[in-house]
């Protein structure tokens, strides 16, 4: 209760930016309905009628059942109402939505990552701050940063996020148990982790493995490492503290052979939940497929501590509405609907919902926990009290492409010229922050 | 010995010589070489319909080559998860109509830049191939904007009409196949005083028969097997094409394998009973050629 | 060769049969010179474009990419499309003198990769050149070393694999029909003149043959120049698969750069066009019609 009460006041800060009135609307703890937290929406919720598209991407088994239990209920309270909902494959989700953008055909809202940074100053986001103005401060402001962007001399929110998404460090607790390895404790350190991966190295078994990112950031954080720096103006992938990192990693290969050369790995068995490696960065969108394991007991251990504190990757996935949109009260409408404690409690077994009183709230981390994985609070604490990540910046695909290019470089060579590689990859990073 | 080879290859004459003898070196070699690539195609056939009935869990952690428990749930999920049964009917349509016309619209076309004489036919050829080299990622916008200002998006439509104007691979693959047929056949006719549309209806269209079955079937393949159009001009899960519908199996993050590889063969079914159906027509069509 | 003649009466059967393929050679042409023009701006298909001349071209001279892009296209073309062509006419000619049930059976699973989505085939392979995959299994079954299939140095040698793989069946099917056409009175003539089999593979068969040969060479070629499902699906990393059509896609519809990527297409649209004219100018020296 302490941490949550600590956040709350962090975030009222963080909000008094936004018009002070917005403030009054602030109602958290609560522990009402959704209408009562909210309530513009119900007096908005009687005019709307019609048919609207939404299309986004499909991020993991679970995303189109969640879609449609959402539009379902959405459907079920509004009469008269119709969401085409249009789920798309993540590699031909862009290209999809960028021929309809050309001849503006876009779905009336679609999901997005960052792009709101330039599309929404571009004209193809209808403005958002107006008519969610109440809704804002319930809303984790980490999360809502991202998708807002300067304009007119101030900040205006091109899209909201529906929910979040994050980074941990998984352990197989059987094989830890078998190796005689207790549950870490959250001070433990790098070298514990060293030791830990050492003894869970066997025949049959890799004690941890090297992902490249963006789930790594978690380690990297440890190092002081960020491949750019927080305003995404200068990429430091080459600097002094990325460069311990690597070679940290590369150590884990080929110095400690506590990890397997990424191409030694498969890429169609997923690591951690085949066996193949004991403790795994890996991500939330990761759940579902994780709670399917019969084979071993698994959960989050807390991030190890090297010469900084351990940061936790987590980044929003956003709804935004387009200016191609025909009937925008509707899609007003479908939209409020997603941040209502239903709609939240449905996205929330894909990931984490971004209302904070529900986020925060205690029972629900304790149903989440129950299903696993069970250290499932050190997550959510960890995700919105030192959350972080270089998924905002415009460039992050070519970013991405770049760290990984280099890890494939790095980590399947036994002696490779690491600073070489690196420098190159981070002359590529910069360019594309330029472009 | 590899003299042999060609003589056994080749195509011989019936000769009592040859009938009577057996197994020579080159024979063996021949016979090892036809085995071999059948081996290396039939192989990762078989081995993937084999995963395709492995559980998620086999899958995951199975080291074997035999899954440990033979289940349907992957086939299961593919007609459930997502109207396969609707997504084929859908497919067939498409890829049916769309190969078809279009071949037909190719036959006439390359019947008139092969055997009619006319002012610019070698222009109109060279324009006609021209356009295998326009990389399709420069078309997709300007085309979706048609379709789109023709209300064609999101329905069947806007992927059968392009094609069926003809496409230039089955022109210039059609016309190929026309310079080879002998003019003798065409003199006759127009000694007779048939039109231009007879000489094609009565003497061409039936001897390129066989090509054109041939046509029809890689273009059935082609639009069957078609991933991006389908996923840019349909948008409803029910328009969908089989193809493109198992693409809602493969997330951003994670991707359901099995269930993947399972529906990939469920895709292959359809066209393997087409080409099942076609195939004693392609052989016999193409055995026909104009002096037989 | 004679051809049928133009009198007026059949002009108008010429523009009815040519209907169909104006409307669509429009179709393409409009659409293409439409997003080709987009090659001398900056559109980023949101904002309206902006003409910039040939600064394109210029970035794309100095763009590492897209030098990685071509090497690894002209790899593929080199590799497959002999392979390809020389795999397919050694199948169709040992196919072509089995008989009944074995000929049809020979040539329905030659063919049959072909009739499968790129996709479905990629996700097949992607399994076969896995870590553990099916490659790797049997070659620790035979005591061999397991082999990176989709590392960095190997990856764009096992695309290439699977282009061969699936398009050499095609290739063979072409073949044995034009081998299927080759009047029999030939090889009569031929064996009554004494020639051996080698002669008669030589100066009938492939001589029988050129035709199909040129036009499977363009058709490959242009395939291969355009090679894009296959590296689609296995994606090698650090560039290692890279190719020209993959780049254009990659930067069109992800990095939303319309523009760079229709200067891309043309490029590649020179390429192959140089390609092109270089076998229609050669075709004159070994493809023959008539006999």
């Amino acid at each position: 209760m302490k941490s949550k009460n600590k956040l709350i006041k962090n975030l009222s800060n963080i909000s008094k930016t936004r018009r002070s009135f917005l403030r009054s609307t602030l109602a958290i703890g609560a522990g009402g309905t959704a209408l009562s937290l909210f309530p513009g929406l119900a007096a908005r919720a009687e005019n709307v009628s019609g048919t609207i598209r939404y299309s986004n991407w499909i991020g993991g088994p679970g995303d189109i059942e969640m879609w449609e239990n959402v539009i379902a209920a959405f459907e079920a309270a509004h009469p008269g109402t119709k969401i085409e909902y249009e789920p798309v494959a993540w590699t031909e989700y862009w290209t999809k939505l960028n021929t309809q953008f050309a001849s503006r055909s876009a779905p009336d809202i679609i999901g997005f990552q960052m792009q709101s940074r330039t599309w929404g100053v571009e004209g193809r986001f209808e403005p958002l701050s107006e008519p969610f103005a109440d809704l804002l401060d319930g809303i984790v402001d980490s999360q809502l940063k991202v998708t807002q962007a300067p304009i007119n001399g101030g900040m205006e929110q091109y899209g909201l996020p529906f929910r979040m998404v994050g980074a941990s460090l998984f352990g197989n607790i059987s094989s830890m148990k078998a190796a005689g390895i207790d549950y870490p404790s959250e001070d433990w350190t790098i070298d514990d982790f060293v030791a830990a991966a050492k003894r869970l190295t066997n025949a049959d078994q890799w004690g941890t493995a090297v992902t490249g990112g963006p789930v790594d950031l978690n380690q990297a954080s440890t190092f002081g490492a960020r491949p750019t720096t927080l305003d995404y103006s200068t990429a430091t992938f080459n600097s002094p503290e990325y460069t311990e990192f690597i070679k940290w990693q590369h150590d884990l290969i080929y110095k400690h052979k506590v990890a397997p050369a990424p191409a030694d790995l498969s890429t169609q068995k997923e690591p951690f939940s085949s066996g193949a490696v004991a403790m795994f960065p890996s991500a939330s969108w990761m759940y579902p497929g994780y709670r399917e394991i019969e084979s071993f007991e698994w959960d989050i251990l807390p991030d190890p501590i090297g010469s900084h504190e351990p940061k936790t990757y987590a980044g929003p996935d956003n709804l935004g509405i387009t200016t191609d949109s025909k009937n925008k009260a509707l899609a007003i409408a479908f939209l409020r609907f997603v941040f209502t404690r239903a709609s939240q409690t449905i996205i929330a077994s894909t990931g984490m919902p971004v209302v904070i009183d529900y986020l925060l709230d205690e029972s629900r981390i304790a149903k989440e926990a129950a299903s696993g994985p069970a250290n499932y609070g050190y997550f959510v604490k960890g995700a919105v009290e030192r959350g972080e990540g270089y998924a905002f910046a415009p460039p992050f695909f070519e970013i991405l492409g770049h760290i990984n290019d280099a890890y494939a470089l790095i980590m399947n060579e036994e002696s490779p010229d690491i600073d070489g590689i690196l420098a190159n990859a981070n002359a590529r990073i910069q360019q594309a922050l330029d472009a | 010995m590899t003299s042999k080879l060609i003589q056994s290859a080749t195509h011989m004459p019936p000769d009592s010589n040859q009938t009577v003898r057996k197994f020579s070196l080159g024979d063996i070699t021949a016979n090892t070489i036809l085995v071999v690539l059948f081996v290396v195609i039939v192989v990762p056939f078989i081995w993937s319909a084999i995963a395709s009935f492995q559980t998620p869990l086999d899958f995951v952690s199975g080291k074997g080559f035999l899954p440990s428990e033979w289940t349907l749930t992957n086939y299961e999920k593919v007609f459930t998860d997502i109207p396969m049964t609707r997504m084929i009917f859908n497919g067939l349509f498409i890829a049916g109509t769309a190969s078809i016309g279009g071949v037909f619209a190719s036959a006439i076309a390359a019947f008139c830049l092969a055997k009619v004489s006319f002012k610019g036919r070698a222009l109109y050829l060279s324009i006609v191939i021209l356009t295998m080299m326009i990389p399709p990622a420069v078309l997709l916008i300007p085309f979706y904007t048609i379709m789109y200002a023709l209300s064609l998006i999101d329905t069947p439509w806007a992927l059968i009409l392009p094609h069926l104007t003809g496409s230039a691979f089955a022109i210039f693959f059609l016309r190929q196949h026309m310079l080879t047929i002998p003019h003798e056949l065409h003199d006759a006719a127009i000694m007779d005083g048939c039109s231009i549309a007879s000489i094609f209806f009565r003497i061409y269209l039936p001897l390129v028969k066989g090509p054109m079955s041939v046509l029809i079937i890689i273009n059935f393949m082609l639009h069957w097997n078609d991933l991006l159009g389908p996923l840019i001009y349909l948008n409803s899960v029910e328009q969908m094409t089989p193809t493109a519908g198992l693409s809602f199996f493969r997330g951003q993050f994670a991707t359901e394998y099995p269930v993947l590889l399972a529906g990939s063969l469920v895709c292959i079914v359809p066209t393997t009973i087409v080409f099942l159906l076609f195939n004693r027509q392609i052989r016999h069509g193409l055995l026909i050629t104009g002096l037989k | 060769m004679s051809q049928i003649k133009s009198p007026k009466a059949t002009v108008i059967w010429i523009l009815v049969f040519l209907f169909p393929p104006t409307i669509g050679l429009g179709l393409v042409y409009y659409s293409a010179v439409q997003g080709l023009t987009m090659g001398f701006t900056n559109w980023n298909m949101i904002s309206s474009p902006k003409w910039i001349g040939f600064k394109n071209f210029g970035q794309i001279w100095n763009d590492y990419r897209f030098w990685a892009s071509v090497s690894n296209t002209l790899v593929i073309v080199l590799v497959t499309v002999p392979a390809q062509i020389g795999l397919g006419l050694l199948a169709a000619v040992l196919v072509h003198r089995t008989k009944g049930k074995t000929s049809t059976i020979l040539r329905f699973v030659y063919f049959y990769p072909t009739t499968c989505s790129v996709v479905a085939l990629g996700l097949m392979w992607l399994f076969i050149y896995d870590a553990g995959g099916l490659l790797n299994q049997g070659l620790e079954f035979v005591g061999l070393e397991s082999v990176r299939w989709l590392g960095y140095g190997n990856a764009l040698l096992s695309v290439c694999i699977l282009i061969i793989w699936t398009g050499f069946g095609y290739i063979s099917l072409i073949y044995v029909a034009g081998l299927a056409a080759i009047p029999e009175q030939y090889y009569e003539a031929a064996h009554l003149d004494g020639a051996n089999s080698w002669q008669q593979f030589f100066n009938i068969t492939l001589p029988m043959l050129t035709p199909t040969t040129f036009f499977l060479i363009i058709v490959t070629t242009i395939g291969a120049m355009q090679t894009f499902g296959q590296v689609y699906i296995i994606n090698g990393r650090a560039d290692s698969t890279l190719t020209i059509v993959q780049y254009i896609y990659e930067k069109a519809f992800t990095q939303f750069n319309m523009g760079y990527a229709a200067a891309l297409s043309w490029i590649l649209i020179s390429f192959i066009l140089i390609l092109t004219v270089i076998q229609v100018r050669l075709q004159r020296y070994w493809v023959s019609y008539d006999i």
